[in-house]
């Protein structure tokens, strides 16, 4: 029944499809290439992301303070399209938590989707394990699973806000309508807040109300950036020769429009 | 508020103070209708004419929004069935979520096909909720029968009559995408806009929305964009009045109470520093 | 825990299931008849299948997680209230579960599903629609605070969503057209501009955290290295 008789190895490129299958060869090879050549030497230098050296000032309030530190990364999952902005989020929380665990201040992550539990509850326990204080992990109280349905986790975090009061709130993930809400109601218990997301349409909410906003594709090069190891730095350096070329790609586009010339669109569509 | 100077008040007006002027402004308008004028506005107009021009016959696809967003898509979804029920068009209505099903129970409560004379099988027809999103678009576009074999009422597909003479993506004219989620309307513009340029998108989305999907409807992908909020004007141009003309007033109401509140806090503002020193 | 079961299992895992779906993507076999059961494409529905099912398996999860919690809250609350909350909860996730087991539409059990659809429509709709539309409130103080002429950024930014809530309220777009004019402007040519430089780079960072993941580089998702 699966194959319907069809052989596997007589395959075709589905058309259209042609010049997507060669760029996305070049940025694999690129990348396997420039990461290789690259973490034996030289590593490039890095502008700093504002809002994530922000993250040991927020830590650093909440242990004066007394308070704990809230994390989440929206109610996406990892099985959807927005998954890569889960992993990122992800990426973000176990420094948070590692740093949490240095300075002994709680942490509380609001899950929106099962999927994301394991795998937070995971990255905690390991952060205690990295600094030493395992037997202070209490997974089952930080990580919180509170329910897939939006404006009930909206509801949630906001009870949350109100009754726990953290001192810092840092949410790097996927976010919809719910952004503002969550924005808004930490603002008003004092909160130090660090947002991110590669959803441009809760850009601009963050943008108003939060402390510090990590935009668009800055999201994707959050691991990197906060693990500094010289691997995947290299990694964003070669992201971002791909976005050059990418950049020189639409200029030359624009030429060859301007000149009347469709060989551009015609060799795009190829 | 003691020690306070009237201008410090008005820099930094309490939110409950915000929040009940702009809960009364748009309650007073749903009691005691303002009767402002409901100019129809350009997208709107776009909307209806694409639909107005639909040849005889043409199959169109639905995809109405999920239970969270009914209420913001209420107005512009009954209006846009009610002008769609009356030409002789089919229509194959989708859900993308599982909520969904209940969103179309409803909106055939408030239309009411019979009304237009319109039978279920013969002139349109529910296909259910295909989970998968995208995924389902894609398995929609190339063989609809095999993604379809039953409507949501588990009728087979062969028993509806309509139904016989679709194959795939190339038997429809029309998509109509209600949603209040980025990657359902830009789903079905890589799923189906994509392979099949010839189709005419009509795409309602909530209002912040509509600047992110605006480069599509520039670059021609979009026949008609507009968000959920002007369902009062598609109500007017077609006659049928209903809850989105009301709603035009609370509109009105909330965001001319809203514009006060940003002129005040400015001038407090300006004030301020006009007494400390000059404005920088 | 191993490294090879902590780190190379999953990272191979993530290799050939990423590889398949990309394959499915870009290949179909020569000669089909019926492309939507053609074999790769079978591969990646297959795939997609799997990842929803153990999407909704663990959910199961999530309700030990709330259920742990709030037992935990009841035992311990001292206030009355708190603990009344909690067991809302447990009373309000009975009732969605036993109703949403025997009574989804057209399911086993038919009585129960003209509850399961009273449920959506008359307690879960209002709720979420209460919540959505309390947006507005935040919004009003959120722009009240935000639309100040600070600086030139600041005065820009306020005079552009002055003039975005005057394009979006009926009464302005009647009388006012210029207002209408300009916005359109203003969304047509530097909005557009500034979303699709996001919306581009965005993707490629994307499509590169794809590729990273896949070759093994990105793998914030399990944790410290050993």
């Amino acid at each position: 029944m699966p194959f319907n008789g069809l052989p596997l190895d007589v395959l075709q490129i589905v058309a259209g499809r042609y010049l997507d299958l060669v760029v996305l060869l070049v940025i694999w090879v690129v990348t396997i290439l420039g990461v290789n050549m690259l973490k034996r030497g030289w590593t490039p230098k890095w502008r700093k992301i504002a809002g994530l050296e922000a993250l040991e000032e927020v830590v650093g309030r909440a242990a004066e303070m007394g308070k704990p530190v809230h994390f989440t990364p929206g109610y996406g999952g990892l099985t959807g399209t927005t998954s890569p902005q889960v992993v990122a989020g992800l990426a973000v929380f176990a420094e948070l938590a590692k740093l949490c665990a240095r300075y002994d201040v709680p942490i509380i992550c609001s899950v929106g989707d099962p999927t994301v539990l394991g795998v937070a509850a995971e990255l905690y326990k390991q952060a205690y394990m990295a600094e030493g204080k395992i037997d202070r992990a209490r997974p089952e109280e930080a990580i919180r699973y509170l329910t897939g349905s939006q404006f009930a986790f909206a509801s949630a975090v906001a009870g949350i806000a109100e009754r726990e009061k953290p001192a810092g709130n840092v949410m790097v993930g996927p976010f919809w309508a719910e952004s503002m809400m969550f924005a808004e109601v930490f603002y008003r218990i004092g909160s130090i807040q660090i947002a991110g997301t590669a959803r441009i349409y809760q850009i601009p909410f963050f943008a108003i109300v939060c402390d510090y906003v990590i935009i668009g594709d800055e999201m994707f090069a959050t691991g990197a950036y906060l693990t500094k190891e010289p691997y995947s730095i290299s990694s964003i350096f070669v992201q971002d020769l791909v976005k050059i070329f990418a950049l020189a790609l639409t200029i030359v586009g624009l030429i060859a429009i301007h000149l009347g010339s469709n060989v551009f669109i015609e060799f795009l569509k190829w | 508020m003691a020690g306070k100077s009237i201008i410090d008040v008005l820099e930094n007006i309490p939110r409950e103070v915000i929040y009940t002027i702009v809960l009364i402004a748009m309650i007073l308008p749903l009691l005691r209708p303002l009767g402002l004028p409901v100019p129809v506005s350009e997208p709107i107009k776009k909307w209806y004419d694409a639909i107005e021009s639909l040849p005889p016959g043409s199959l169109v696809l639905i995809s109405h929004c999920n239970l969270g967003a009914y209420p913001a898509f209420d107005s512009m979804q009954v209006a846009t069935l009610h002008h769609l029920f009356s030409r002789p068009v089919k229509l194959v209505f989708f859900s993308i979520d599982a909520t969904g099903l209940v969103v179309y129970d409803t909106l055939l409560s408030k239309v009411d096909p019979k009304a237009y004379g319109k039978v279920y099988g013969v002139d349109y027809f529910h296909i259910g909720y295909i989970p998968g999103g995208e995924t389902a678009m894609k398995a929609l576009a190339e063989d609809f029968k095999a993604a379809v074999p039953s409507d949501y009422k588990g009728t087979p597909i062969d028993q509806i009559p309509m139904a016989k003479d679709i194959k795939d993506i190339r038997d429809f004219t029309m998509i109509i995408c209600f949603t209040s989620a980025g990657e359902t309307s830009i789903g079905w513009i890589r799923q189906w806009i994509v392979v099949r340029p010839e189709i005419k998108y009509l795409c309602c989305v909530l209002d912040m929305m509509l600047p992110t999907m605006r480069p599509y409807y520039e670059a021609g992908q979009v026949a008609a964009l507009t968000g959920s909020a002007p369902g009062g004007e598609y109500e007017f141009l077609i006659g049928k009045p209903g809850s989105g003309i009301k709603k035009a007033d609370a509109f009105t109401g909330a965001q001319l109470i809203l514009l006060v509140f940003i002129i005040i806090g400015n001038i407090a503002s300006i004030a301020k520093r006009m007494g400390k020193g000059g404005v920088r | 825990m191993s490294v090879l079961y902590r780190r190379h299992i999953p990272l191979a895992i993530t290799f050939i299931c990423g590889l398949i779906i990309l394959l499915q993507f870009f290949f179909v076999p020569a000669n089909i008849t019926e492309p939507w059961q053609s074999s790769l494409q079978y591969y990646g529905v297959t795939l997609t299948n799997w990842a929803n099912l153990l999407a909704n398996f663990i959910i199961g999860f999530g309700v030990v997680n709330i259920s742990l919690i709030h037992a935990r809250r009841i035992m311990r609350a001292k206030s009355w209230v708190d603990k009344f909350y909690s067991i809302w909860l447990f009373i309000v996730m009975a009732a969605f579960i036993v109703v949403g087991l025997f009574g989804y539409p057209r399911m086993w059990w038919t009585p129960l599903a003209a509850n399961w659809d009273w449920l959506q429509l008359y307690v879960l709709t209002p709720l979420d629609a209460t919540v959505y539309a309390s947006l507005v409130f935040y919004m009003a103080s959120g722009c009240y605070r935000a639309f100040r002429a600070r600086t030139l950024e600041g005065a820009a930014l306020l005079v552009v969503g002055f003039l975005s809530i005057m394009y979006k309220t009926p009464l302005f777009q009647a009388y006012a057209p210029w207002v209408i004019k300009t916005i359109d402007w203003i969304a047509k040519y530097p909005a557009v501009g500034a979303y699709r430089g996001i919306q581009v780079s965005a993707a490629l960072g994307a499509i590169l955290l794809g590729i990273r993941t896949l070759i093994g580089v990105e793998t914030g998702y399990l944790g410290r290295r050993d």
